[in-house]
C-alpha cells in the first residue's frame, strides 16, 4: 500500500464514468489534483458534480474508470478514504433528532484522529449551540455543523459539495472564512463544487468545468483567465473565415463580425489570424469566468 | 487592498497590482514588512496559495524580499520600481487609448487633441490641488 | 464505536418502540377496563359478588398471551425499520460517508432490533408466569404446539421484514413483506392440503421448518445484501 508522500496527487481520476439506469451522469473524466491545492468544480445543476464527489468518497461505485483518493480506492478501501477525507454533502442528511453535541460525540467516536480543541474552536466560531437539535437549526447552521464535523478529524482532503448554495450572504462569508482558515493553517487539499463563479475565483487554484457529465476544461484559474481571450474581427466584404486559430473553443460569424474564443492567446495569435484570414480590424476581448464557461459550453454543443 | 472576485483579471494579478499601488502611493516604505500570506488571504478572503504566488512574483520583480522566518519586506528599490512600473502602465493605457481611436477611424490629429485635453485636465487638477 | 452505534440505533428507533409498547399494552388495558366494568355492574346489583368476579390473574395472563401474539406482528415493524428507516429519512447517507465498517452497522442494528423484541417478550412472559403461578394453568401434551407455532411465525416475519428492510427504502413495505410472508407460507401449504388427499397434513408437517428456513434465510440474505450493497 502506498503511503502519502508530500508531492503526491491527492486525487487521480482516470476515465471515471457513472451510468444510472438510462442516463450517463459522469462521462470519462480524467484529472489529477495535486496535494495541497484547491480545485473548484464548476458546472450547472445536474452537470455531474455531485455524482463525481460521491464517487470520491465511496458513496457511489464508478460504472467504469478509476478513482484514486489519497492513494486509495474509495470503494475497495472505503474505510481508509473516509477516515482521511472530510465531506460536506450538498444536502445535509444527519439524523434530525440529534443535538449538536450528540452529533459531535457520534462522529468523534468513529474517527480515530478527532481533534477536540479544533472542534470546539469551530463550534464557537460558528456559534453552534451544543444543546440544539439538528431539526431546529437553520439551513446555514446545519451546513456549518456539517463543516465542523467534516473538519474536526483533521482530514487530508476536504470535499465540499455546493457548500454555499442557498445560504444568506453573511453565512456564506462565515463559511468561506472558516474554510480559508483551515487552508491557511493546515496542509490540506480542497475539492469543492459550485455554480457561483466568484467563489471559484476566490478559493480555487485550478478549476474544472463540467457540462452534461463531461469535463470541458481543467486548468489553473489564473491561466484560464489570462490566456482565454475572445477575438472580435471584422471580415472583409463578402469574405468568410478561412482558418480558425489554434485552440479555438467556440466561434460565430454574424454579418461581417467574426467572434472566436481561443484557449491560449499569445503575442502572435493576432498576426497569424490576420495572415490566414481576410479580416480588416481585430480586437481582443478579456473574458470573465462566466463568459469563458459559456463559450466552452457553446463550443461543446456545436461540436457534438 | 481590495480585490474583485468577478473580474476577468486573475486574483493573483490583482494582488500584484494592489501591492504596486500601495508601494507607489507610499503605504509601505522600504524595509517595512508586508502582511503575512495568512493575514492577507483571510483579509481578502482568497486562497493563501494565490497570495503566495503573488508574493513570489513580486519577489521575482524585486519589489519585495523574503527574510528568513519573518515574512516579506519591501526592498530598497521597491518603491522606485513600483513607480517605474506605474509609468509603464500609464504608457500602456495611452497606447490602448490610441488603439481604440484608430479602430473607431479617428485620425492621428484628433487622437492627439484628445490626449492633450486629457493631460490638460490632469494638469489643471494638479494646480487646483496645489493652491 | 459499537456503543455509539447502539445508542444511535436505539434513538433512531425510539419513536417506533414507544408506539409498539403502547400497542402491546392495549390487551392489558382492555382487560383491566373490562374487569372494572364487570365489577361495577355486579356491585350495582347489590349483594356480595366476591365469588362471582372474574379472577384478575387469569385475565392478566390472557392479556399477556394476547400481547405476545401482537408482538409477533409488531416484530415486522421493528425489523422493517432496521435499514429502511434510516434510508427513508436519508440519514443512511450520513452514516455511509462516515468511516463506520458495515459489519459494525449490521451488528448494532441486529442487536437493537432483536433486543427490543426480546425485551417486549420478556415483559409479557414475566407477567404471564407471575399470574400463571397465582392462577394455575394446566400443562397438556399439546400446550407446546401453539408456542412453537408463534415462535416460528415470529422468526419468519422478522427475517423476511429484515431482508426487505435491507433492500428497500420503505420501512412500511418491508414490514408488510414480513406479514405477507406468513400468508404466503401458510396459505400455500393449506392450498396443497386442499388439492391433494393423503394421510399427511402438509401444514402441520412443513409450516415450522419452512418458517425457520425462510426466516433465518431472509435474515442472513439481508445481512449479506447490506454488506455487499454498492450505491447507498
Amino acid at each position: 500500500m502506498i503511503k502519502n508522500e508530500p508531492n503526491q496527487q491527492a486525487v487521480e481520476l482516470t476515465g471515471l464514468t457513472k451510468r444510472f439506469k438510462n442516463h450517463t451522469a459522469v462521462s470519462d473524466i480524467s484529472l489529477t489534483i495535486p496535494a495541497g491545492t484547491a480545485f473548484g468544480f464548476l458546472g450547472q445543476n445536474g452537470a455531474g458534480k455531485t455524482t463525481t464527489l460521491k464517487m470520491l468518497i465511496g458513496l457511489l461505485r464508478p460504472s467504469a474508470g478509476e478513482a484514486n483518493v489519497l492513494g486509495h480506492d474509495p470503494v475497495a478501501d472505503g474505510l481508509h478514504v473516509k477516515q482521511h477525507v472530510g465531506y460536506v454533502p450538498e444536502q445535509q442528511t444527519m439524523h434530525r433528532w440529534m443535538r449538536v453535541h450528540e452529533a459531535v460525540r457520534f462522529c468523534r467516536s468513529v474517527f480515530p484522529t478527532w481533534n477536540d480543541a479544533l472542534c470546539s474552536d469551530l463550534l464557537k466560531r460558528f456559534n453552534l449551540e451544543a444543546g440544539k437539535r439538528v431539526k431546529h437549526l437553520s439551513k446555514g447552521m446545519v451546513v456549518k455543523l456539517s463543516l465542523v464535523l467534516a473538519l474536526s478529524h483533521e482530514p487530508e482532503l476536504i470535499l465540499l459539495d455546493e457548500p454555499m448554495a442557498g445560504l444568506d450572504p453573511i453565512a456564506r462569508e462565515e463559511l468561506i472564512e472558516g474554510v480559508l482558515q483551515i487552508l491557511c493553517d493546515r496542509a490540506v487539499t480542497l475539492v469543492f463544487s459550485s455554480h457561483t463563479l466568484s467563489d471559484v475565483q476566490r478559493l480555487a487554484d485550478t478549476v474544472g468545468m463540467i457540462h452534461e457529465g463531461r469535463l470541458l476544461v481543467h486548468r489553473p484559474v489564473d491561466d484560464l483567465l489570462a490566456k482565454t481571450k475572445r477575438i472580435r474581427a471584422v471580415l472583409a466584404d463578402g469574405a468568410a473565415p478561412a482558418a480558425q486559430p489554434d485552440g479555438a473553443i467556440w466561434h460565430r460569424v454574424q454579418n461581417r463580425e467574426w467572434l472566436v474564443t481561443v484557449r491560449d492567446f499569445g503575442p502572435d495569435t493576432i498576426d497569424r489570424l490576420r495572415a490566414a484570414n481576410p479580416v480588416e480590424t481585430v480586437e481582443v476581448i478579456d473574458l470573465g469566468l462566466e463568459e469563458i464557461f459559456k463559450d466552452y459550453v457553446k463550443g461543446w454543443r456545436a461540436s457534438s | 487592498m481590495r480585490i474583485d472576485a468577478n473580474s476577468h483579471v486573475p486574483i493573483f494579478q490583482q494582488i500584484i497590482a494592489a501591492v504596486h499601488g500601495a508601494l507607489a502611493a507610499g503605504v509601505f516604505k522600504p524595509a517595512e514588512p508586508l502582511p503575512s500570506v495568512r493575514a492577507l488571504a483571510l483579509e481578502l478572503a482568497v486562497n493563501p496559495n494565490t497570495v503566495q504566488r503573488a508574493y513570489q512574483e513580486l519577489e521575482r520583480q524585486g519589489l519585495i524580499a523574503a527574510r528568513r522566518g519573518r515574512g516579506m519586506f519591501v526592498s530598497e528599490r521597491g518603491v522606485k520600481s513600483a513607480r517605474t512600473r506605474a509609468e509603464a502602465a500609464v504608457q500602456g493605457a495611452f497606447a490602448q487609448g490610441v488603439a481604440i481611436g484608430q479602430n473607431a477611424g479617428l485620425d492621428g490629429e484628433r487622437i492627439h487633441a484628445l490626449y492633450r485635453q486629457a493631460t490638460g485636465d490632469c494638469a489643471a487638477s494638479l494646480r487646483e490641488d496645489d493652491s | 464505536m459499537i456503543k455509539t452505534l447502539l445508542w444511535k440505533d436505539y434513538r433512531q428507533n425510539l419513536r417506533l418502540l414507544v408506539a409498539i409498547a403502547i400497542f402491546l399494552a392495549i390487551p392489558y388495558v382492555v382487560m383491566v377496563v373490562a374487569a372494572a366494568a364487570v365489577r361495577l355492574r355486579d356491585s350495582g346489583l347489590g349483594g356480595s359478588t366476591d365469588d362471582l368476579h372474574v379472577p384478575w390473574n387469569m385475565m392478566l395472563m390472557q392479556a399477556s398471551l394476547c400481547s405476545i401474539v401482537m408482538l409477533v406482528v409488531a416484530s415486522a415493524f421493528i425489523a422493517g425499520n432496521a435499514f429502511a428507516g434510516e434510508r427513508a429519512d436519508r440519514s443512511a447517507e450520513f452514516t455511509a460517508y462516515l468511516p463506520i465498517p458495515r459489519g459494525s452497522t449490521v451488528v448494532s442494528k441486529a442487536l437493537v432490533a432483536i433486543g427490543a423484541c426480546m425485551l417486549f417478550l420478556l415483559v409479557d412472559t414475566c407477567i404471564a408466569f407471575i399470574t400463571h403461578g397465582l392462577g394455575g394453568l394446566i400443562w397438556h401434551d399439546n400446550t407446546a404446539d401453539p408456542i412453537i407455532g408463534f415462535a416460528v411465525t415470529a422468526v419468519l416475519i422478522f427475517g423476511v421484514a429484515w431482508l426487505f428492510s435491507a433492500i428497500s427504502s420503505s420501512p412500511g413495505m418491508a414490514a408488510a413483506s414480513g406479514l405477507m410472508s406468513v400468508i404466503l407460507v401458510g396459505g400455500s401449504l393449506t392450498l396443497i392440503d386442499f388439492t391433494r388427499s393423503g394421510p399427511e397434513i402438509m401444514l402441520q408437517r412443513w409450516y415450522a421448518p419452512l418458517c425457520l428456513l425462510f426466516g433465518l434465510g431472509g435474515f442472513i440474505c439481508g445481512v449479506l445484501y447490506y454488506l455487499r450493497r454498492g450505491d447507498i
